[in-house]
């Protein structure tokens, strides 16, 4: 933004037709000049210790980028391991980010609209996988859905499908995981939305299904895709419930991280280089995702 | 008056934050007072000795231990990590400690670990001999090449001129234990020392008389403290303490 629009008064602003974007927000009621007086009024240490916290999450990749062995990179990341890896890697977490959108989609309107019995249990049991160590997901896992496994026993006496060991496993592991990311993003969005637009549909007429397709999905739009980024990021960055559940095998179950894992093993160099592919990935996609889809 | 009431609840909960943010320095600043404890040796060891170690040190005063894979050991001294004695689970990341300089002392052989076939509890798969490892109806486990026990099995199975047919290529020898002792797999390679642990059936094969890891200790530093060259002299102590808690816990002798 230029230093006129910091300088100029409210009232000009809101009326300068060549600021389209400006005109068009204030006529919703909220001015971007007002917004931005606002935030160059933040206190000094709040934006210092802001800084820090930024400082805190960027400087570690920092610490990568010049650790990286930038000469043997192009060799390193064109072994058939890496690639091996990355496409295991996409497809697991496309297809984690997947099964939380077809899952997660319904939990989170049961969150939000729903009267719950227990409603503090059952968000904390949504929540559970955020703060379980990956390691103990990937064992609960085991437990449920291992061939000796609580369900697991039956699907391999009845149906033969052993889960642990195969791609769909480390789909599994991976969804496990993301899904707590999607649902409570999507649920704050439901309730912060509120239901007046769903109760004015309903008495327009409209139908259960056609509320939710039309009203609410649109309304809590951005929050969906944050969520589903969100999600994805988490199943692709995801190794110990990964690990544990589905164990490690090349084109099958052996992902990005899991892959570094093992260069670190090898050759430390080698597993900077393949940690910055991830890297590469997720800022690509998490930058693309803010651009279009969620609000600046 | 009732402004003070007024107030009094919004407060609350900043002080609390205050009070949570005091603790938090409190115990950054004590945590940085006990690191720089002069005295205390430092003795980090490969995570298969992890219990091993701990009995051994029982006897000691004022020593603790790190425990992690060999090369995460030697990633984290050559980073800088302070440690007085260095044991890893076998010679190739030994050489890499002394071939960058953060590892001074000579290094001697402790134990040694041997490879053995191990089951599911109660053998579910029927395994009798190696050559069971690459029956594709049954879920077979390895260690990965990348990590000791990993090369050492391929070496085995390739000399025995046995293609196996694995499931999982583990990425530690502790997690491929855990998932036999979970019945998740029907067999794999691993240590003596951790298949006593787990109380898993071990299947004596042929093949593999004579493949293990040798577990290396050295001193950190190229002058170390008559304290630290006595602990090592205990772990290396052919009939010593040391040797007969490796020989209980399953390790064989040097």
């Amino acid at each position: 933004m230029t230093a006129d629009t910091n300088n100029g008064p409210v009232a000009d602003k809101t009326t300068d037709a060549s600021n389209a974007e400006n005109a068009n927000i204030a006529s919703n009621g909220v001015s971007t000049v007002e917004h931005q007086h606002l935030s160059s009024k933040l206190p000094a240490t709040l934006t210092w210790v802001g800084f820090v916290a930024f400082a805190l999450l960027a400087l570690p990749v920092a610490g990568l980028l010049q650790r990286a062995p930038w000469s043997t990179l192009p060799s390193i990341l064109s072994s058939s391991e890496v690639l091996q890896a990355l496409r295991v890697s996409l497809i697991v977490s496309l297809a984690a980010a997947a099964t939380c959108l077809v899952l997660g989609l319904p939990l989170a309107f049961v969150l939000a609209r729903r009267r719950l019995r227990f409603p503090r249990l059952i968000r904390a049991v949504v929540m559970l996988p955020m703060v379980l160590p990956p390691v103990v997901a990937g064992t609960a896992l085991l437990f449920a859905l291992g061939r000796r496994g609580l369900v697991g026993q039956w699907l391999d006496n009845w149906f033969g499908v052993s889960l642990p060991f195969t791609t769909a496993g480390a789909v599994i592991a991976a969804a496990f995981v993301a899904l707590p990311f999607f649902v409570v993003t999507v649920e704050a969005a439901l309730r912060q939305a509120g239901d007046e637009l769903d109760e004015a549909a309903a008495t327009l007429g409209a139908g259960a299904w056609s509320r939710i397709v039309h009203v609410a999905l649109p309304t809590i739009r951005p929050a969906l895709f944050a969520g589903i980024g969100l999600a994805w990021a988490r199943a692709l960055g995801e190794f110990g419930a990964t690990l544990t559940f589905a164990g490690s095998f090349g084109g099958r179950t052996r992902t990005l991280p899991l892959e570094t894992y093992l260069a670190l093993e090898r050759d430390p160099e080698a597993a900077v280089a393949v940690s910055l592919i991830l890297i590469a990935v997720a800022l690509a996609v998490l930058v693309a995702l803010r651009d279009r889809w969620t609000p600046r | 008056m009732v402004s003070v009431r007024d107030t009094g609840p919004k407060l609350r909960p900043l002080r609390s934050l205050a009070a949570l943010l005091a603790v938090a320095v409190v115990m950054l600043i004590s945590a940085g007072c006990g690191a720089s404890n002069e005295d205390e040796i430092v003795v980090m060891a490969a995570s298969s000795l992890t219990d091993a170690v701990e009995t051994v040190l029982a006897d000691h005063g004022n020593v603790s231990a790190v425990f992690a894979g060999s090369s995460t050991l030697v990633a984290q001294l050559a980073e800088g990590a302070s440690a007085d004695v260095l044991i890893t689970a076998d010679q190739a990341t030994m050489n890499r400690a002394t071939a960058d300089g953060s590892v001074q002392g000579v290094s001697s052989v402790i134990a040694s670990n041997s490879l053995v076939l191990a089951t599911a509890l109660g053998n579910p798969g029927a395994i009798t001999e190696l050559a069971d490892l690459s029956r594709s109806d049954l879920l077979i486990g390895l260690c990965a090449e990348a990590v000791p026990c990993g090369a050492l099995s391929q070496q085995a199975l390739a000399d025995a001129q046995i293609e196996a047919a694995p499931d999982t290529l583990e990425l530690n020898v502790r997690a491929l234990v855990a998932k036999l002792a979970l019945g998740e797999l029907d067999a794999g390679l691993i240590y003596r020392s951790d298949a006593l642990a787990a109380g898993l059936p071990v299947v004596e094969a042929p093949q593999l008389a004579g493949r293990s890891n040798r577990y290396h200790i050295a001193a950190v530093s190229a002058q170390p403290s008559l304290r630290v060259q006595a602990l090592i002299d205990d772990f290396t102590a052919a009939d010593g303490d040391a040797a007969m808690i490796f020989a209980d816990q399953g390790f064989g002798p040097p």
